[in-house]
This record gives structure tokens, sequence and C-alpha cells, in this order.
């Protein structure tokens, strides 16, 4: 384990950290599609990492589970599991003992995910016998309780469909008992209810909900849809082109957004009952390598001043609770879980110095009109 | 306001993997010149079968479509090519729909050469008009489908439909596949273009909360049948049909303090949620998943179990019921509008 200066809350709460990871297709970090990232998942918790396409946040995914797509490379930081230890630096075999076992992922598209030319049935199984040591029927006897347990209808039936002659929901649900059935404690969920009908999405989000009390999963969600954020998760972290730029307890975020981007982002959801159009964000997130200098949000922000475009602005903290106290606190490391941050100029002079009280409210720059 | 589309009666069925399967059951729609139309429904309800019918990409099986009053069927294949100049769509999927060796520029020129549009010489300056129009920079006209965004794809399907001029366009899950602020974007492009240009647009999604950003009208369909239709305004305000109440009772609200626990649907009704039909004999389809139908009294969902309830006008009964708000229950949910 690691000497950290800056430890997360106490030991026994926090199950993955993340600190200043970069992963990349060249050497130059500046224009990483994951960008010094940092991250605390706490037990049990459901943490979802919003943005937009391209930001980075399938990636981040990826790289905790050690499958890094070809050409990208880890250049730089780590990620430590509270049991698991540094995951990057597990060889090839311990990644795999890992990976499905106690760590697994859901994907978005689950048609590509599946392999189509075997049973579900079979890829459940092979899930329980090699990660469980399953023999051949009590490995069939606990594939059809996991499909029970997902709520899929006929189990008996469905272990012998493929993945085409199942409904995209089932698909869904397949994948998320192969998923769970060797028993995870770490769920990865990449947008798993984005390709889904909204009423399938309903029963899909319940599901994975009931299923973390159940089994007490620790999800990591990944989605561009704040409406699935606010109904599921407990913190949020919004990234945008590679890294962080906001972090709040799912409330406080939706309460007082506080980057231009996460304000775009709300600002862009549909209202029902006619309180205006949507408004949209202008623009799209540059692509690795065409990264502007400065903050990396300043093309597209409406807020934007000179500053913003020479040099990144550093994590401001927002919360009153924080900060002003000594790290050793208990109260402080209590409160590491309820902070609220970002990465963004404007709340620069609201921020708290340490050692000094701090201002309860976000900062004056709070603007009524972006919020629902 | 006159009447762009009209479709009577239409029906049309698939044999799949030897069984038959009626994906459109009669089917009756008026697009009305100027007001948009949301068709809304689940994956497997019908919504992309009838756009395709009304374009006579599909023959159907019975029913007539009548495009600016003349009769679809009656039409031979070169007239029918010609008016689909008039009625075009944008296919959901931008990537498949966009063929991946054309530049954005070919892929432009393609339908303006086809209609004898303009012709080679005033081609460039054509295209780079109609980039324009959907927020395209010109640069982009040298690049290939993989090489630009999703939203950006969008936005070329929907130039390529405007090149022959249409009266009706139908979009096809237009937004689905992009990020939200990208989807903002391009809902706000097709409310321009619906003001600029006399185009009339049916908006094909399962997504009630973007459908209701830019239809004036809706029609909600579930396995094949519209099951209830009105304004947008009424519709969003107080749903009629069971059916509309839990479409809008799934979508996702932006609001943590605000997390309702959803009617659990028992397992094994979840088939009726993929698309599957599930034969019910004459009864109403969606009495599997009705929540309303749980609350009544048994002998009052004997109806729903034995008649299949027909579309019918909202408060019958008034000496003057609504006009266009219909709905298919023999128990509708009480409307604040009404």
């Amino acid at each position: 384990m690691i000497a950290e200066t800056t430890i997360p809350g106490p030991e026994d709460e926090w199950l993955l950290r993340v600190r200043q990871l970069s992963v990349g297709f060249d050497d130059d970090v500046e224009q990483a599609a994951v960008r010094r990232l940092d991250l605390d998942i706490r037990r049990g918790e459901v943490f979802a990492l919003v943005g937009e396409s391209g930001c980075g946040k399938s990636l981040t995914a990826l790289t905790i589970l050690g499958l890094l797509p070809p050409g990208a490379r880890h250049l730089g930081g780590t990620v430590e599991h509270a049991e698991l230890g540094s995951l990057l630096q597990l060889s090839q075999r311990q990644q795999r003992a890992f990976r499905g076992k106690h760590i697994a992922m859901v994907f978005q598209e689950p048609a590509s995910a599946l392999n189509p030319v075997l049973s579900i049935g079979f890829q459940i199984m092979e899930v329980l016998r090699l990660h469980r040591g399953l023999s051949r029927s009590e490995a069939r006897r606990q594939a059809i309780d996991w499909l029970r347990r997902v709520a899929m209808p006929d189990p008996e039936e469905r272990l012998r469909a493929y993945p085409h002659q199942l409904s995209g929901g089932q698909q869904q649900r397949a994948m998320l008992a192969m998923a769970l059935a060797s028993g995870p404690h770490l769920l990865l969920a990449d947008e798993p209810t984005t390709a889904l009908d909204v009423t399938v999405q309903a029963q899909v989000l319940d599901l994975l909900l009931d299923l973390r009390q159940e089994l007490g999963l620790t999800i990591l969600l990944i989605t561009h849809d704040l409406g699935v954020v606010a109904q599921c998760s407990d913190r949020v972290g919004v990234m945008y082109a590679g890294a962080l730029v906001e972090e709040a307890p799912v409330e406080r975020l939706f309460e007082s957004p506080a980057h231009p981007y996460t304000r775009g982002l709300l600002a862009s959801l549909p209202r029902l009952g006619g309180d205006g159009p949507p408004q949209g964000i202008p623009g799209q997130v540059p692509d690795p390598g065409e990264r502007p200098p400065g903050c990396v949000f300043a093309p597209r922000c409406s807020q934007v001043m000179p500053r913003c475009r020479v040099a990144d602005p550093p994590w401001i903290e927002l919360s009153a609770a924080d900060g002003a106290a000594a790290p050793q606190d208990p109260a402080a490391q209590a409160s590491h879980w309820d902070r609220h941050r970002s990465r963004c100029y404007l709340y620069e002079e609201a921020a708290p110095r340490r050692g000094r009280a701090a201002p309860r409210e976000p900062g004056p720059l709070k603007d009524p009109g972006t919020l629902r | 306001m006159t009447e762009l589309l009209r479709v009577r009666d239409l029906s049309k069925s698939f044999s799949l993997a030897g069984r038959r399967r009626e994906v459109l059951q009669g089917i009756d729609l008026t697009v009305r010149r100027g007001l948009n139309l949301g068709l809304v429904g689940e994956s497997g309800s019908g919504k992309t079968t009838l756009a395709l019918c009304c374009l006579r990409l599909i023959e159907p099986d019975a029913g007539t479509v009548t495009f600016a009053g003349q009769d679809l069927s009656q039409l031979s294949a070169p007239a029918m090519r010609r008016l689909r100049r008039r009625m075009q769509m944008v296919f959901q999927g931008s990537l498949e729909a966009l063929d991946p060796r054309l530049t954005l520029g070919q892929a432009l020129a393609e339908p303006l050469r086809i209609h004898q549009i303009v012709g080679d010489a005033q081609m460039a300056s054509r295209t780079a008009d109609l980039l324009a129009e959907v927020g395209l920079a010109a640069g982009l006209r040298t690049r290939y489908p993989h090489e630009i965004s999703g939203g950006q794809r969008q936005r070329l399907g929907i130039a390529r439909a405007l090149a022959t001029e249409p009266r009706l366009l139908f979009l096809d899950e237009p937004v689905s596949a992009l990020d939200v602020s990208v989807r903002a974007q391009i809902l706000e492009l097709l409310e321009g273009l619906g003001e600029r240009r006399d185009l009339t647009m049916v908006f094909i999604s399962h997504d009630l909360s973007t459908v209701a950003q830019v239809a004036d009208h809706m029609a909600v369909m579930f396995e094949g049948r519209i099951v209830e239709e009105g304004s947008t305004r009424r519709i969003c305000r107080g749903p009629s049909h069971p059916y509309t109440a839990d479409l809008f009772a799934a979508i996702p609200k932006a609001d943590p303090r605000h997390r309702p626990r959803r009617v659990r649907v028992p397992a094994a009704q979840l088939s009726i949620t993929s698309g599957e039909p599930v034969s019910n004999g004459g009864g109403c389809p969606y009495l599997g998943r009705c929540v309303r139908a749980a609350a009544l009294a048994s002998h009052e969902v004997e109806i729903c179990r034995f008649e299949r309830p027909v579309l019918r006008p909202l408060n019958e009964s008034r000496e003057q019921p609504l006009e266009g708000e219909r709905v298919a229950c023999h128990h509708p949910m009480r409307s604040e509008a009404t």
C-alpha cells in the first residue's frame, strides 16, 4: 500500500482510489484521453461518472479492469483497491483472477458484449465454473437462479436461448446475471440502460438498485443521462475531456451545480410542461490532441474569463464542512464523502482557505436561471 | 388546417420464424400541414413500420395512405419515386444510414442528382447552402461519415432529407443515440427548420420527453395500434391511457429528492415489455401491465378481459367531445384538461 498524504476518510470506507491516472494513445499527458484523474469510491455507494461521449468515462472503467484497448497506454497514476492492492501493478495472470470475480463490468451494448454463438446459459455457467469452480450441474442450477434474480421470465427456458432471441432488456438482464454470478463486490456499469426503451430502462435501474442492496454491491455507474444519475446515484463526478471538473453528493449537485459544464448538462435536459426548450451546450468535446491550453471547457463556456485560457483551474472546495478542519479531525474525514468541489475559477473567491471559516454557499455566481 | 397525410385502416403483418405477427392493426392517423406529430411507443410497437408504409418503402397489407390528396397505392413506381421528393425520412442510426464510402459532399449531392434538382454547375453552391442550413462547417464536405461526431452525422442525415425540399419529414429516433447536450442542439435545429420551411415533421421515438419538445400532436402506439392521441399539451398534462401514464412515469426525473418506487411489473409479464405480443384473446392488449386495472374491482376489469377497446373520442358522452383527442381504454384515466 502506498503512503498517501490525502487519505480519504476512515480507512475502511473506501474501496477504490484512483490517483493521477493518465491513459492515452501517445506520450502527451496533457492530451491524454484520461488525464490525471482522481477518484475515490466508497464502499457500498453508487458513484456516477457523467459526461458527454468522448470524455474518457469508458476508458477509465476499462483501465480499472486492466482492459486497455489496443494502442492505449497507461501514462501514469495508480488505481488502488482496498483489498486487492495496486491494480495496475498486478501481473496479467493476477488481473485475470480479479477481473470478473471481484470486479465485474456490464457494457452499453449487450448485443455486442454477449457471444452470439453461445447460449446465454453457457455464458453464465462459464463464469460460475471458471471463477467459482462449480460442477456443471451446480453451475446450471445457479445460472437459473441468477436469471431468476435478474427477473428474467422463464429462466429455465431462457438458459438455452441465444442472445439474438432475446429483447434488448432481456439481453441486458442476461449480461447483468453473467457479471454478478461470480460474486463481485464492485460493478462497473457502462451506460447500462442507454440502449433500452424508457420503460425497460426503469425496470433495469430498479433491478440494479435492488441487487445492490441484496448483494452489498458498490457500483461505478457511467452515463450521460442526468435523469439516471438523479434516480440512482449517491455521489457524482462530472467528467470533461479526460478529467473530472466537479464532484459532489447527488442532491448537492442538482441543487447547486457549480461548473458551467455541469450547468450546461442540466440545462440540456428536456422539460415536460413547457418551461421553454432545453438549452444545449454549443460546440463539442475536443478530441484528444486538439485540446486548448488552460481550462479545456473554455471554448464552450458562456462565462469564460481571460485567465481560463491561460492556466488549468485547480480544484476549489465548495462545501463548508471540509477544508477548514485539519485532515486528522474525524469530522473532517467523515465529510470527505460529502465534499463538493469544482475546477473552475468562478468559485475561487468563494473557496475556503485552510484554517479559515468557509462560506456555506458555493458563491455569488450561482445562476438561478440555469437551475431547475 | 389542410390535411397533408391521411392513413386509413392500415394493416401490416410479417411472418417471423413461421409465426405471423401483426405489426400494424387498423391504424387511422391524420397529419395536418404545419402541425408536427410525435409517434411514441416502445420498440416493437410498429412506429417505424408505420412510417415505412406511409412512404411505401414497405407495402401495407390493407388500408390506404393519402398524401396531399393522392392515394399512394394508385401510383406507379416512377410516380411514387417523384412523390417521395416531397416526403422524406431521416433513418435511425446515423452511421448505418450513410454510405461509408461517400464523403459528406457526395452524400449530399446524391439526392440532388437523383431527383435532378440542380445541375452539376450549381451542385457545389447548393450543397454548401444545405450544410450551412443544418449548421455544418463547409470544410466538412470532404470528410467521411466515420470521421465526424454522431451529432454532426445526424445533421447530415437531416440535410440529405432536406435536399429534395420535402413537405413532410419522418424522423426515426433522431436524437436517441446522442448526448443530452447535442440532443438539445438537434431539437433546436429541427424547430428552426419547421419555422423557416413549409415543413411538417413526424417524430418517431420511445422517449416522450424529447417528442414533447417538438410535436404539436402525439399518437401513442402499443403493439401495432394507436392507444391514445391528442395534443401534446393535453397528453403531457393528463394522459388518458394507462400506458401513456406509464411512459411518463418511466422517464427518470432529474431530481434526486424525488425517487419514486415504481410499481413493479411481475417477472412473468416482462416478456410483454420486450415487444413480444402476448395473446390475450379479444381483450385489452395492455391488461397484463395495466396498473390501473390492478386497482379496479374485478367486475370492472371484466370488460378489459374480453373486449378489445377501440379508439374513441375522449369524453364521448359530452355534447362536444374534444376533437382529435382519442383513447382506446375501457377505463381511461381522468384528465385535467377535460
